[in-house]
């Protein structure tokens, strides 16, 4: 009944941002094996450079000279993964938190206030999954019918490390959410920010946190630290308990 | 049920430095159609808000079906019909995808019921609920509500917007709808005629304080207007318990009565009057006697009052 009611909510922001992926899908598909192929002859045929070294140009060749490797560095450390993080925010916006005129009537539903807040972040994330699952089944299917192939269980892996730090951005949009009560000013507020902690995480405090690890593909992925899943955690679980707390206090 | 459906204890609500709802107590009893008047912004969309538990009192106490309005809502929710005072309802929705969204709140939720009424009022399931007019928002609302079992019905201004052929099958389905005799419906509006017509008890608020609350025929026994002419001491028939207001209109002093009309009649007679005749009051001529007799203004009623 409450999924009911906020995938009607959600679900043309969902159709959409479904769209979205399936295309970048089938352009990467597409570009990633080209792409490829001019990064090699351009490695191979680039003069001698100081600053290069012979191991740097044989990693950059392992890269871009193996499928899989150039998929994850482009598919899920890029386009994929960056855009999901996006939607997943675009998904969390609005329902019973920013209901302009229904508000009342949502109220009087009998549910208690705070299960929407949770049931919301549960279903964005689970929409957040199922968007990037389907559009990496097009991007495989596809890479296949070009003669490329992808390990689906390592697909699957990177799907879900790709969504993992978009938990926190769910539940910190949703905290944002149940101050604005308002769409457009939580997204004025959550997208922006999405956007700079993308450089921010590059910084030293971040790289000393390890901050960066989270949300990478698994070849890109080193060995997981407390840090970044502890802050994952706090900003998950605290924004949207905060955001179900605030809605179970607010007075209409 | 044994009880009152509704009982308000003291029941205040402020709003920063606003008071909207200032100590009103009422009790609705079972198989009444109850109307809450007032002009806008009296209180009464808030007093129905607070028993739904959607806002919280600051003072007194409210019980809906015999449970807190606080402290059991949830409970409330599931047994009470709700129409909010904005009919935009989910206007991004279908009114197919609307009715399956809100009856999957409720077991007690019937489609063939839905289905019913929609026929009847012809309103296509395929429609946009934006595309709808505000009149036909209100009945779907009312479709969505009634196509449950509740025992108590709080309709906040139901036909707002609507035409007179929509307020007219809308007020009979309410009618139809409370003729079991277990059900109850608190009808807030500030259409008098509404209430006049279908309503067997009225609180009449103003800034959020009863002015007036009663059965709806004894309230128009006790509300007259006695027309007079003669040597009559206006300055001491002010001052009569049973009279709301006396005034000088050209050669007659009209008066009106806020009970015992008869006694007032009889007392006037003793000053033998050259003419004297009582009339009947409407419910709005009877609201604004009532804020005049609460010291209130009553200006502002009378823009807001139809």
């Amino acid at each position: 009944m409450i999924a009911l009611k906020l995938w009607f909510d959600t679900r043309f922001r969902f159709y959409i941002g479904l769209a979205v992926m399936i295309v970048l899908a089938l352009v990467l598909a597409w570009a990633v094996p080209a792409m490829s192929r001019m990064m090699i002859t351009g490695i191979k045929n680039a003069p001698p450079s100081p600053g290069v070294t012979a191991e740097a140009k044989a990693a950059m060749l392992q890269i871009w000279g193996s499928y899989e490797m150039s998929l994850d560095t482009n598919w899920y450390g890029v386009y994929g993964g960056g855009s999901v993080g996006l939607l997943a925010i675009i998904m969390a916006l609005g329902g019973p938190l920013a209901e302009p005129h229904s508000v009342h009537l949502t109220l009087s539903l009998p549910v208690r206030r705070y299960r929407w807040p949770i049931a919301q972040a549960v279903l964005t994330i689970g929409l957040t999954v199922t968007m990037l699952l389907v559009s990496t089944a097009v991007l495989m299917a596809v890479g296949a019918l070009l003669g490329h192939t992808y390990p689906p269980g390592r697909a699957a892996l990177n799907v879900l490390l790709c969504v993992v730090p978009n938990v926190a951005w769910v539940g910190l949009t949703l905290a944002v959410g149940s101050y604005t009560l308002d769409t457009a000013r939580t997204a004025l507020v959550v997208i922006p920010a999405r956007i700079i902690s993308v450089p921010l995480l590059k910084l030293p405090f971040a790289r000393a946190w390890d901050l960066g690890s989270l949300g990478r593909p698994i070849s890109m992925h080193p060995a997981l630290t407390w840090r970044p899943l502890l802050l994952l955690i706090v900003c998950a679980v605290g924004g949207v308990a905060l955001a179900a707390r605030r809605f179970q206090r607010l007075d209409y | 049920m044994e009880g009152p459906m509704v009982e308000l204890t003291e029941l205040s609500k402020q709003y920063g430095a606003c008071s909207a709802v200032n100590r009103l107590s009422l009790r609705v009893p079972p198989g009444t159609l109850f109307g809450l008047l007032g002009p806008n912004g009296a209180g009464k969309s808030t007093t129905l808000k607070m028993l739904m538990g959607i806002c919280r009192p600051t003072a007194g106490h409210a019980k809906v079906l015999g449970l807190d309005a606080q402290a059991e809502s949830q409970a409330i929710r599931r047994r009470v019909g709700f129409i909010p005072e904005d009919k935009s309802l989910y206007s991004d929705m279908l009114v197919r995808d609307f009715l399956k969204v809100y009856g999957s709140f409720y077991q007690d939720w019937s489609a063939v019921k839905a289905s019913e009424l929609l026929d009847h009022w012809r309103i296509r399931p395929g429609q946009r609920i934006r595309s709808l007019s505000k009149g036909t928002r209100a009945k779907l609302m009312l479709i969505a509500v009634l196509s449950r079992n509740p025992e108590l019905l709080l309709a906040d201004e139901p036909t707002d917007g609507a035409d007179v052929e929509t307020v007219e099958e809308v007020l009979s389905l309410l009618l139809r709808w409370i003729s079991n005799g277990a059900r109850s419906v608190i009808l807030s509006t500030h259409r008098l005629d509404e209430v006049e017509r279908i309503c067997d008890r009225v609180v009449l608020i103003n800034l959020g304080q009863t002015v007036l609350d009663g059965d709806l025929d004894e309230i128009r026994a006790a509300y007259k207007l006695i027309q007079a002419s003669g040597t009559l001491p206006v300055a001491e028939i002010r001052k009569w318990p049973e009279v709301a207001e006396a005034t000088v209109e050209g050669s007659f002093v009209r008066i009106r009565t806020c009970s015992q009309p008869e006694q007032v009649m009889e007392r006037l007679r003793a000053y033998t009057p050259v003419q004297l005749e009582m009339f009947d009051m409407n419910l709005r001529e009877i609201y604004l006697c009532a804020v005049a007799r609460q010291g209130g203004s009553s200006r502002d009623c009378i823009e807001t009052l139809v």
